[in-house]
């Protein structure tokens, strides 16, 4: 009999609990950045990817290793940079030596075959290794010489920003944005979170993180809870919101909206947005949503969890025109106001 | 042997939940039903008061643009009542949507009822019934809507009030109107043949008069009004639809305030001074054609006057007109009553010598227009100063476009009202200012009155 057959379903308190002892686990290291590591660990039980902009230093790293300590998973780490090829995240085929002496091709895995994989400043390296990644988040596979080779789940891709040093970067691309459920702004620490992290990373001991889950079945644990996350209802009022929501995100005058007009119409959008969010946004709101009605012990989804996940699972779908840009106009303050206007259709 | 009742399986918890939310909707909806009926009336009574309330105190073109904006705004007032009414009104979706609003249950009711018609529930649909069941306290039917009845109910209540109390004081000025006109003594007036414009009536004023004169100026008065008879139909449309108007809101006006039920004719006594100057008698005629018959009525010494001929059609015969004239009696039935009259009736010998009093008493009119001051025992009354303040009189001249212009030169003037502020020494109806009379000459006074 496999562990899969021994586990029972989880409920909706083991999710709360299981989530608060990781969430707690990860804190013992990581100092302040609340909000970051609870959206963190929704993105991952929600099923998908997160990216990660913060400057230098805030523990963008420290964060996903912690995170991977936690969770009793396996973790790799690949530092994007501009010489870096495809094979070298995905693998390649080499050629290997038999016990008989003959040489065959051998596909050797690269760092993407893990369970939570951290893409250190992505932006540097070229859109075709970005690229890359596209098909291990989105499909949890990959393709070499015409051979796929599976992911195991779950699957967590971790990809950091650096917001500054622009120079010599490749910006993602929209298709590859689009692939991550929630982007996490990790913010500078403040004087007293400084202080806590000089003194906890200075001294001769280091904070240790306790796995959550056994080994052996922490995998199966992790998606048993991913399953619970999806079990959660969704009233059809509560859809439309969201969809009210993703759809206020598009300009009026945009081409790809059809004749369709859109039900909330924003200053903002039309005036600094030049494409609004895919139907992948409305899909991480719900999934977000989802999560935080599981965290508040319910088993659906109300208006406020949509509210509360709005902004890690939208602005980085938002495209801004050279308006914004000039005026400093950033996709959170479209957001905040595209929320403001969809509120008020609650009814 | 106590049995412990067994807890209810999932569905029977589910329809406790169901029961509770139709609950709540039949509690909303009578809020809604209450709140649009309540709601019109209150409107309607409303606008009903103000209406019986302007028909005492404005005019008739007044109170028909009043009773016209009063009803729009109470047609509008009771649609918007009822249209909100009708959105508030709950099916169960709503009833649960307002039921997790009021109670914080984060969307659970909204949930229950999305998902309950879904092909597939969810594995943790027993959760939510239990988690929901769980908070049943939370979402009471009192809790969620405590009030049984509308606010609009009190708004109703103080219409009622409003309109009772209107109603009250109209009955009151109701009867009090009806017994003035009842009580009205017929008005009286001396006109003289030649100078009687006949035009179309207005449609305004009462119809009907007492007309008294000798055959003679019948005769004639007949003859100019066959001659005018055509005129009637020159009205111009528009003069005709106002006086409609004014007649509708008129009539409606009177059967709200029991006014003016049936105006008493006027007697009007004509006189043909070119007739007179024939016979005897135009001394008279002269000199009072014009006063007021109530002068003569009053005028105790006013009874040495003239020769005066029997001028009264129905003593001379039986009234009926003479050949190749117009029937005097049609005339009399069309203007008056005065062909009802019986020949010896007391009226008509009364009307008669109020005639001759006034024609022969040449000071006698004057002395008698000085109204209610005539009784000896009243006339030196103190003088009360009527109020002075930003009173002024109109003079209304209304006048119809008439085919008797001087000159054929266009269509006739109509001059437009007129409204001119009195002087600061002026009084309304007192041209001059009254002065007091020394207590030496009061005697004097009285006993020429008394005489």
């Amino acid at each position: 009999m496999n562990a899969a057959t021994t586990l029972e379903a989880p409920t909706v308190a083991d999710f709360a609990r299981s989530f608060r002892r990781v969430q707690a686990e990860i804190h013992k290291v990581i100092v302040g950045h609340e909000r970051a590591v609870e959206e963190l660990l929704s993105a991952l039980f929600a099923g998908g990817h997160v990216l990660i902009e913060g400057v230098p230093g805030t523990g963008k790293t420290t964060l996903v290793k912690t995170l991977g300590l936690a969770l009793n998973l396996s973790f790799n780490r690949i530092q994007f940079t501009v010489d870096l090829m495809p094979a070298d995240i995905t693998g390649t085929r080499v050629i290997v030596s038999g016990e008989d002496g003959r040489r065959e091709f051998a596909f050797q895995p690269g760092p993407v075959f893990c369970h939570i994989l951290l893409g250190d400043e992505i932006n540097r390296a070229t859109p075709k290794t970005q690229s890359a990644l596209l098909e291990c988040m989105a499909e949890l596979q990959v393709t070499v010489s015409g051979t796929s080779y599976q992911l195991k789940p779950p699957y967590f891709v971790m990809a950091t920003l650096n917001p500054i040093e622009m120079e010599g970067t490749y910006p993602l691309p929209e298709a590859q944005l689009d692939r991550f459920l929630f982007k996490v702004r990790l913010e500078y620490p403040d004087e007293g979170e400084l202080v806590r992290i000089v003194s906890s990373t200075t001294g001769p001991e280091e904070a240790g993180v306790e796995p959550v889950f056994p080994a052996a079945e922490a995998a199966e644990r992790i998606e048993a809870l991913k399953h619970l996350v999806r079990e959660v209802m969704v009233a059809p009022v509560i859809e439309h919101y969201a969809a009210r929501m993703v759809r206020a995100t598009q300009p009026g005058g945009s081409r790809f909206l059809g004749q369709q007009v859109s039900a909330v119409r924003v200053d903002a959008v039309d005036r600094y947005v030049s494409f609004g969010s895919s139907p992948r946004g409305a899909q991480a709101l719900i999934m977000g949503a989802k999560v935080r009605a599981l965290l508040d012990g319910r088993a659906n989804v109300a208006y406020d969890d949509i509210d509360h996940v709005a902004q890690a699972a939208l602005q980085h779908r938002l495209m801004l025109n050279y308006a914004a840009h000039s005026d400093g106009i950033e996709a959170a303050h479209i957001v905040e106001r595209v929320l403001q206007a969809v509120r008020g259709t609650r009814g | 042997m106590a049995y412990e009742a067994a807890p209810p399986r999932g569905e029977e918890k589910f329809r406790l939940i169901l029961g509770q939310i139709a609950s709540i909707r039949t509690r909303l909806n009578a809020l809604a039903l209450q709140h649009g009926a309540f709601g019109a009336l209150s409107f309607i009574l409303c606008a009903a008061a103000l209406v019986v309330a302007a028909a005492f105190l404005v005019g008739p073109l007044s109170f028909i643009v009043f009773g016209l904006v009063a009803s729009i705004v109470a047609l509008a007032g009771a649609t918007r009542v009822i249209r909100a009414a009708w959105r508030m009104r709950s099916t169960e979706e709503r009833a649960a949507k307002i039921a997790d609003e009021r109670a914080s249950l984060k969307g659970r009711l909204t949930t229950m009822i999305g998902v309950a018609r879904g092909a597939r529930r969810s594995a943790l649909w027993p959760y939510l019934v239990e988690d929901t069941l769980g908070l049943r306290e939370e979402f009471a039917t009192s809790r969620i809507e405590p009030r049984r009845l509308s606010g609009w109910l009190y708004a109703t209540l103080v219409s009622c009030a409003l309109a009772a109390l209107i109603f009250h004081f109209a009955m009151g000025a109701r009867k009090t109107r009806i017994v003035a006109h009842l009580n009205a003594a017929a008005p009286e007036a001396t006109i003289d043949l030649g100078d009687l414009d006949i035009r179309p009536a207005d449609p305004s004023l009462n119809q009907g008069a007492d007309i008294d004169a000798d055959p003679a100026t019948l005769r004639k008065l007949a003859q100019k009004l066959s001659e005018n008879g055509n005129k009637t139909e020159q009205n111009n449309r528009t003069a005709r639809l106002m006086a409609d108007a004014r007649d509708m809101a008129s009539a409606l006006q009177n059967k709200l305030t029991g006014g003016k039920p049936v105006a008493p004719p006027t007697r009007i006594k004509i006189t043909d001074r070119k007739g007179a100057s024939d016979g005897t008698g135009k001394n008279g005629a002269q000199n009072g054609e014009h006063s007021k018959a109530r002068g003569g009525r009053n005028n105790r010494g006013g009874s040495g006057g003239g020769e005066q001929p029997n001028q009264n059609p129905s003593q001379q015969g039986n009234g009926a007109p003479p050949p190749g004239l117009p029937d005097l009696n049609g005339l009399a039935a069309l203007n008056g009553l005065n062909g009802e009259r019986s020949p010896n009736s007391p009226a008509n010998e009364k009307s008669q010598s109020k005639g001759q009093l006034a024609q022969g008493a040449p000071n006698g009119g004057s002395g008698a227009n000085h109204g209610s001051g005539t009784d000896p025992e009243h006339l030196f009354g103190d003088v009360e100063k009527p109020p002075i303040g930003s009173d002024t009189f109109r003079i209304p001249i209304e006048v119809e476009p008439s085919d008797e212009a001087v000159s054929n030169s266009g269509p006739a003037y109509m001059p437009t009202r007129t409204k001119s502020k009195l002087n600061s020494s002026q009084y309304p109806d007192e041209p001059f200012e009254r002065a007091s009379i020394p207590a030496p000459d009061r005697v004097i006074i009285k006993r020429v009155f008394e005489r």
